[in-house]
């Protein structure tokens, strides 16, 4: 992070156990990062990975039945997890906004836009009905909605999905966050309407310095999106820096398979011959039943140290140190010295 | 659980011996186990629905083995002992001609259970046939089989079976036959529903595209998916049959004296209610338990046959 | 274009009446899903079909397969028409040509273990009986990168690349030369896209399959078709060799997709120049007059309105597109006596 301003959120050592019929699972162990204003973190992973999980354990959204969520999330200078329930809801609001992958489970289907709107502005603050609306019309003229009041009247299935994601986004932004977390907001979307939303979230973030989380597991967007990037396998960070560094030079061999794995649009034929792909083999571990040594080693190609097997290697700075985003990655399998540079904040 | 072939116990885990971290085969799997034997064993952890079950299977076998285990014949009449009360030579008293209660009550069984199975086994194979294929071809055929449908639902179910008892005239065998008639649309409507969510389901799409006849998908695809809501409502059916056959045998309309009918006893002994309670009592008492466990053994596999509820509770893919 | 042309479709309508159906009420609208497709499809080759949600692609698939009835135009399989085919004539053509679907988790049925499922076809056809068609099944799933020791068990005991794999063995059990691809890796994880696009492109050069690989991922399609088709709104807008589609594309909308898809390269992307198009797609129940991507093309002019365009040779050798900026060509459009337009 950048010196001088304090980062929007601050997560420590972040683990996340559900009760399952199978046993404990171990979703997120001991994940850090911070978010500073105006920053964007993406949070990379596949499914089962915990990128999702991490992010909903941080406002209180998991079942606390089956959730034991432990270490630090400290928003604003607020620790998230030990807030009391009615605190964490006032939160949400105007602290983290979030806006979910699928537009249409995230709107109620039988009220109007403008009623959960205004909902939303009204709960947080003192405002009344018709300054709240106009409120309400002027945020979905933010997010580029045409016919902002009438837009007010209409129901979730009166729109098309790029529109009700500008909705959701609306809503989220309703009470000027100063996070922003953006679970897989654009996956069910096409690349146009993509494009689109990605674009109103850059604006949005540069007009107000809002800090966001974007989760996702489409590689092409963080490169476009992110300032910094966390890359999770099995519960764990594994890699993590700034965009540039981790998508021009992965270190860790799930971070580097996982890159080799996509067909590549810009460069694809060698000699008129499109090459097969590189693929990670196997399928990510299950999260009742996490590898005993590196979480990717029963998948590792590399497989270089013998450590993989039976110690879990911790984060690593890779290169520098001195930067103001050091590029970090949890592998044995460094290239040529084994575990360069200096172990920080290890995990164990 | 009889007769069943089981399954070999815990069958080693397959795709280990490739899982060198190269080859993109199962890395673990549990071993292999029928739908019915998880079914089961999902039913044996809900302790409601397992104990109604046990209660069931105790009044089955009752009912089985009735004449052994009855103590006296069910018409066996001793004046001297008229309307005794509970004691140790009747467990559960005599009525006015001096029959044994509990002998009664243990021979009933058969006779309310025989009905509300026969009945629901009318229901539920012609109601499932039609609902397969209003739901499964929709469009007139849909239109048709359910307008009729709801012509049989827009009848009180009461003054149907009375109609077609009036006309049969009574007994159990014809008291089985309107209980069935009256709860078909129960079973065409249930089955319909469930059809139409499965009919749209991939898998179906993806059999067609193989070149499944139509038959095939109905009975290898359709059906079996279709069929947890079936089986929970045959449970609540039976239930409701059994009390069905209790009144309308209540109603002198069903099983006829001197027959033990649960709902016949319980006819007969309203008039002793002041003087001899356990004339009513008894019986009652059977009807309510038999009931309660059907209802009970429904709910719990309403609960076991969801597909939600059983990755919960199994854990199964994520 | 040369080559041994295995699947043709020809002015291909499929037409869906919505709104309420009465007794005798007709249809509020129609929904033009698929409205006027040209499509020849080579033996031997894989071609990519892509566009946006809603644009038609997948019904198109689904149609050249019979699986949604046409309501317009023909579709010959290997000089037959399939569309007038009676039952036993639909069954062989459903043996000669397969599917694979989306949703791994959906496709296959969960009551049905994997053997059951994958033999199906041998069943239906009456190809294989008692352990031929098992030893036909453990072929198939090697075939397909799976432990042939596998059959016995049930879907949910499966990944999704594992169950995409048994979907794709299912598809392939009737010997077909013709094999559609339904947005089969959009509902896999990254790592596992790669395995099954590797396992397609083997398939397809091992069996000499021919490939239409339907899906809106157009780094995936570029990577694994020999050409590829654009659709939008219900009409194929662009097609041409992969190569050719992919870097130098003729038409606008062509251009927006390519120009928004992101690429996992931070530099390249901070400098790439996106189209971004505004608006929605419209909606296929009420396609714009003329040229059907008018109202959200940045290049918008006059012949726009009042011409449909046909597909022209324009570009590389192959390639061709329907864009009146490479002259007009096409069909005007005609206004009915109620003052409605409409093309025909």
């Amino acid at each position: 992070m950048t010196a001088g301003a304090p980062p929007v959120l601050e997560v420590e050592d972040l683990r996340v156990r559900l009760r399952t019929p199978r046993g404990p699972a171990d979703v997120v162990n001991g994940l850090s990062y911070t978010v500073g204003a105006g920053e964007t973190v993406a949070v990379v992973g596949e499914s089962g990975s915990g990128k999702s999980v991490s992010v909903l354990a941080l406002l209180g959204l998991l079942p606390a039945r089956v959730a034991t969520v432990t270490g630090r999330a400290v928003l604003q200078g607020e620790d998230l997890l030990t807030m009391k329930p009615e605190r964490l809801r006032q939160v949400r609001g105007p602290g983290a906004g979030m806006v979910f992958q699928d537009p249409m489970t995230s709107l109620n289907p039988v009220l109007t836009i403008g009623r959960q709107l205004v909902e939303g502005i009204r709960a947080h603050g003192d405002v009344d009905k018709a300054a709240a609306r106009r409120r309400a019309a002027e945020l979905l003229a933010e997010v580029g909605l045409p016919d902002p009041e009438g837009t007010l009247d209409r129901y979730p299935h009166e729109l098309s999905g790029g529109m009700r994601q500008r909705v959701i986004i609306a809503i989220a932004l309703s009470n000027s966050p100063a996070l922003l977390i953006a679970d897989e907001a654009t996956t069910a979307l096409d690349v146009t309407v993509q494009a689109q939303i990605i674009d109103l979230v850059e604006k949005l973030q540069a007009e107000r310095g809002t800090g966001v989380i974007w989760i996702t597991h489409d590689l092409g967007v963080v490169a476009g999106i992110a300032d910094r990037v966390l890359v999770m396998y099995g519960g764990r960070c594994v890699e993590d820096g700034t965009v540039d560094d981790v998508l021009e030079n992965p270190v860790h061999p799930y971070t580097r398979g996982l890159l080799g794995a996509l067909p590549d649009l810009a460069q694809p034929a060698v000699d008129g011959v499109v090459p097969d792909l590189a693929t990670v083999p196997g399928v990510p571990p299950a999260p009742t039943d996490l590898p005993k040594g590196c979480v990717f080693w029963p998948r590792c190609p590399v497989r270089g140290d013998a450590r993989c097997e039976t110690e879990q290697p911790p984060l690593a700075v890779i290169g520098s140190a001195d930067v103001a985003l050091p590029h970090r990655a949890a592998t044995w399998c460094l290239e040529g010295t084994s575990g360069a540079g200096s172990p920080e904040g290890g995990l164990r | 659980m009889t007769g069943q072939p089981l399954p070999p116990p815990d069958a080693p885990v397959a795709g280990q011996g490739d899982a060198k971290g190269t080859s993109p085969g199962p890395t673990t799997l549990r071993p292999v186990r029928p739908r019915w034997r998880e079914t089961l064993g999902l039913l044996a952890r809900n302790p409601t629905a397992a104990t109604a079950t046990l209660v069931l299977i105790g009044i089955i076998l009752m009912s089985v083995f009735d004449e052994t285990l009855a103590p006296q014949g069910p018409n066996e009449i001793d004046v001297a002992d008229r309307l005794q009360s509970p004691s140790w030579s009747h467990p559960f008293g005599t009525d006015d001609l001096g029959r044994d209660i509990l002998s009664r009550v243990i021979l009933g069984a058969g006779v309310s259970l025989r009905v509300g199975f026969l009945a629901v086994g009318i229901a539920l194979v012609i109601g499932t046939l039609i609902g397969l294929l209003a739901g499964f071809y929709g469009r007139w055929v849909d239109d048709v089989l359910m307008r009729i449908m709801d012509m049989f639902f827009a009848f009180p179910a009461v003054l149907l079976a009375i109609a077609i008892l009036a006309v049969r005239g009574p007994g159990s065998g014809n008291t089985a036959l309107a209980i069935g008639i009256v709860y078909i649309p129960i079973f065409a409507r249930v089955t319909r529903a469930s059809v139409l969510g499965v009919r749209e389901e991939v898998y179906v799409r993806a059999s067609r595209s193989v070149g499944a006849s139509d038959l095939r998908l109905l009975t290898r695809h359709v059906l079996p998916n279709a069929a947890p809501p079936i089986i929970v409502q045959t449970s609540i059916s039976l239930a409701f049959a059994v009390l069905a056959e209790a009144a309308l045998s209540f109603l002198g309309l069903g099983t006829q004296p001197p027959s033990p009918s649960w709902g016949l006893m319980l006819a007969e002994g309203r008039g002793f209610i002041d003087l001899a309670w356990w004339l009513a009592f008894f019986p009652g008492m059977a009807i309510f338990l038999t009931v309660l466990c059907f209802n009970l053994l429904g709910d719990g596999l309403r609960d076991v046959l969801d597909p939600k509820q059983r990755t919960l509770m199994a854990g199964g893919g994520r | 274009m040369s080559g041994d042309v295995l699947v043709s479709a020809r002015g291909l309508e499929v037409h869906f009446p919505i709104g309420g159906r009465g007794l005798r009420g007709k249809p509020a609208g129609v929904l033009r899903a698929v409205d006027g497709v040209d499509l020849d499809i080579v033996r031997g080759e894989t071609l990519g079909l892509v566009g946006e949600s809603g644009c038609g692609k997948s019904t198109l698939g689904n149609a050249l397969l019979r699986l949604v009835p046409t309501t317009g135009g023909s579709i010959m399989y290997d000089g037959t028409d399939i569309t007038s085919l009676d039952r036993r004539g639909l069954k062989e053509m459903r043996r000669r040509a397969g599917m694979v679907f989306q949703d791994p988790f959906a496709s296959l049925d969960p009551r049905r273990t994997v053997a059951q499922t994958v033999s199906e076809p041998l069943e239906v056809h009456g190809l294989r009986k008692g352990r031929d068609k098992a030893a036909r099944v453990a072929e198939l799933l090697e075939l397909v990168g799976l432990d042939a020791g596998v059959a016995g068990r049930y879907p949910h005991e499966f990944s999704g690349g594992q169950r995409q794999r048994v979907g794709i063995a299912r598809a392939l059990a009737g010997e077909p030369d013709f094999l559609v691809c339904d947005e089969a890796i959009a509902s896999l994880d990254v790592s596992v896209q790669a395995q099954v696009l590797n396992l397609l492109r083997r398939l397809q050069r091992q069996l000499g399959l021919t490939l239409l690989f339907i899906s809106h991922d157009l780094s995936a399609v570029r990577h694994i078709s020999d050409r590829i088709a654009v659709m939008y709104l219900g009409r194929v807008v662009e097609i041409g060799p992969a190569e050719a589609v992919g870097t130098d594309p003729q038409m606008p909308y062509t251009q927006a997709l390519l120009s928004a898809v992101p690429l996992p390269h931070p530099k390249l992307e901070r400098e790439r120049k996106r189209i971004v198009l505004t608006g929605d797609v419209p909606s296929p129940a009420a396609v714009p007059s003329g040229c059907r991507f008018r109202t959200r093309c940045p290049y918008v002019f006059e012949p726009c309105d009042d011409v449909d365009p046909a597909l022209q040779p324009v570009g590389a050798p192959g390639q061709q597109a329907a864009c009146h900026l490479h002259g007009v060509v096409g069909t005007p459009v005609s206004t009915t006596p109620d003052g409605v337009t409409t093309t025909p």
